[in-house]
């Protein structure tokens, strides 16, 4: 999981001001037109992941390919308008990701889920039911290891038939194993009282 | 504990034309009861007529006062129900969510739910569990977890249907062992006929219709005397 | 077994649509298939949200690529090749995400209301195929292509080129989602009602 340890002045504060801070500046951003600035923002950026004492194992995937993508944008902007303009462009795209990344990197998970159901909660009024999705939320979490081990099984099954590479051979069985899961687990689910009208968090 | 009696009247079950089960009348009263019989008999849809997870086509299904039709949600507040696939029960990440989900209706504080939780996990040797992720538990594990979520709800009743059939033998005898340490009721369906010699009364199904009721080693006998036919 | 059962279809619609979820998140975790055909390895993760919309429905499709759009962007490296976080919203990819919600949304729609109104197996397969490829592919490269190009500035022209490359990758998934929905319903059925 990404995000869960960090304990930094950016961890205490509340996700959701981090996210509308991170969603006014990605706005912003974009009414900036000068490179320049555009630059000492990035150095500011940095500066934040850094006293953040951010995991930046976790960032080198993402900000490899996110270098590959920049690359190509940043020749093709390049030729097709001028190499200013590619230039701001480039810097605005990792200037947004970095500071989207310095929310994800300090924000625990279960934060985020707060910050979701709390932005979610207007639903409440065309009839969704917050601790049904609480629920919902955490069995897929629940399930997700259990499936990859059906995909894994289903794959491994097809291969001894020589079909492990068939797309349409692995996702059959794997669906109708996932919709026979789900069925039982209904069941359970009601055995055990659930009543999703009544239920409370 | 006084136990509310379990009363089968004139149940028919039709299922796409077939009788699964026809005109069964019982009254279940006892402590431990079997239920054998071949796969497809109708044993499944037996158990799953008491807490109302199937409902009668023709007849009714009591448990105490309450109609199956009309109370399910009650009665499944009183009877607890353990199912053969041990994974497919367990609906959260962490063993100690998992038992606390049904908690979380009542009305009792945070504090007092996680002392229930503890105590369910002690109650059956497996304390241990409880900051394991769902997931890396194995089947026996899963099972006993599965008891204990049904446990901490506190039912009179715990129906099982088939709940040693997908474990190994160690795991096998191991959930026995609690099953007969339970001192709630047990209805218990099952292949494993050694489990039934301590209990008070087995019923044998075959074909939709209760080929045999009473004392466990007649009933297995006759359960085997037919297997051989 | 479904024998008369009093079991809530809100019980079984919260539990499909986390199962599916799931199984769309199973979907990325693993290596990619490689397949002869085409050059590039394709993760079947499209291929399941594809699948959410046209084996639940318009509804609990939506759901269940919503839950996964929001378990990622939360944290949880759920998107194919370990990724996750809120920088995927904010990077180029970001639309595409938003586009599973609503091609889940159209494929389940045009499947409820449209593909399986027809007992015909060809039938059912041409309007399926197309309800896929509107649903699955359209709906989201219509969310994915304009995202890419106000958040890299790159103009439409060349953010459509540019993903161009997936189209057969994306192609070859509508046709298994297709097979793989009509198989599935033949034997389910009652799935969506």
């Amino acid at each position: 999981m990404i995000a869960s340890k960090n304990r930094s002045y950016l961890a205490r504060i509340r996700p959701g001001w981090k996210f509308g801070a991170l969603l006014v500046l990605s706005i912003g951003l974009y009414l900036i037109n000068s490179w320049l600035i555009l630059l000492s923002i990035i150095i500011l950026s940095v500066v934040l992941l850094l006293t953040a004492r951010v995991d930046f194992k976790q960032l080198r995937m993402p900000l490899l390919s996110l270098a590959m993508i920049l690359s190509v944008v940043f020749i093709l902007l390049g030729l097709q308008t001028d190499w200013t303009n590619a230039v701001v462009s480039v810097l605005r795209l990792l200037t947004m990701c970095l500071l989207a990344y310095s929310v994800s990197l300090t924000t625990s998970f279960d934060a985020m889920l707060e910050l979701f159901q709390q932005v979610a909660s207007p639903l409440r009024f065309i009839g969704a039911n917050p601790a049904q999705i609480a629920l919902g939320l955490s069995m897929t979490i629940r399930f997700i290891p259990e499936l990859k081990k059906v995909y894994l099984e289903v794959r491994e099954a097809q291969h001894a038939r020589g079909l492990g590479n068939n797309p349409l051979a692995v996702s059959v069985p794997l669906v109708i194993r996932s919709l026979k899961i789900a069925d039982e687990t209904a069941e359970a689910l009601d055995a055990r009282g659930y009543d999703s009208a009544s239920y409370q968090r | 504990m006084e136990l509310p009696p379990i009363l089968f009247e004139n149940v028919t079950v039709k299922f796409e034309d077939r009788d699964v089960l026809k005109d069964v009348c019982l009254t279940l009263s006892e402590q431990r009861i079997g239920i054998i019989g071949a796969n497809g008999a109708g044993k499944s849809t037996l158990s799953r007529l008491i807490n109302g997870l199937v409902l009668p086509t023709h007849g009714t299904v009591h448990v105490g006062n309450l109609n199956t039709h009309k109370h399910a949600k009650q009665i499944r507040r009183d009877v607890g129900f353990v199912f053969q696939n041990p994974a497919n029960q367990i609906i959260m990440p962490l063993v100690s969510e998992d038992i606390a989900f049904g908690l979380k209706n009542l009305q009792i504080s945070k504090v007092e739910r996680q002392t229930r939780v503890q105590e369910t996990l002690a109650e059956l040797n497996i304390s241990h569990l409880s900051d394991r992720e769902s997931h890396t538990l194995s089947g026996g594990e899963q099972q006993m977890v599965a008891l204990a979520s049904v446990l901490a709800m506190q039912p009179r009743t715990i129906v099982f249907d088939e709940p040693t059939t997908m474990l190994d033998l160690r795991n096998r005898l191991a959930f026995q062992e609690e099953v007969a340490k339970l001192a709630q009721r047990a209805i218990v369906v099952t292949h494993d006929l050694e489990i039934l010699e301590d209990f008070d009364r087995v019923l044998v199904v075959t074909d939709g219709a209760i080929a045999f009721d009473g004392h466990p080693m007649e009933a297995i006998a006759h359960y085997r005397q037919w297997s051989h036919a | 077994m479904s024998i008369n059962t009093a079991s809530t279809s809100q019980t079984r619609n919260t539990v499909y649509v986390a199962v599916f979820a799931a199984m769309i998140a199973a979907m990325g975790l693993l290596p990619p298939i490689t397949l002869g055909i085409i050059p590039v390895p394709i993760t079947l993760q499209t291929l399941g949200v594809m699948l959410a919309g046209a084996l639940l429905g318009p509804w609990r499709g939506a759901l269940a690529s919503s839950v996964v759009v929001i378990l990622s962007l939360a944290g949880l490296p759920l998107l194919a090749g370990g990724r996750g976080g809120l920088g995927i919203l904010f990077g180029p990819t970001g639309g595409y995400l938003v586009g599973w919600i609503f091609g889940s949304l159209v494929i389940g729609a045009l499947f409820k209301y449209w593909v399986l109104r027809n007992e015909n197996k060809t039938v059912r397969f041409i309007t399926g195929l197309f309800s896929v490829l509107v649903g699955g592919v359209a709906v989201i490269y219509l969310f994915g292509v304009p995202w890419t190009a106000v958040v890299t500035g790159l103009d439409l022209r060349t953010s459509l080129i540019g993903s161009l490359g997936f189209l057969p990758g994306d192609i070859l998934k509508a046709v298994v989602t297709t097979l793989v929905a009509l198989t599935v319903h033949h034997s389910y059925r009652g799935l969506m009602k």
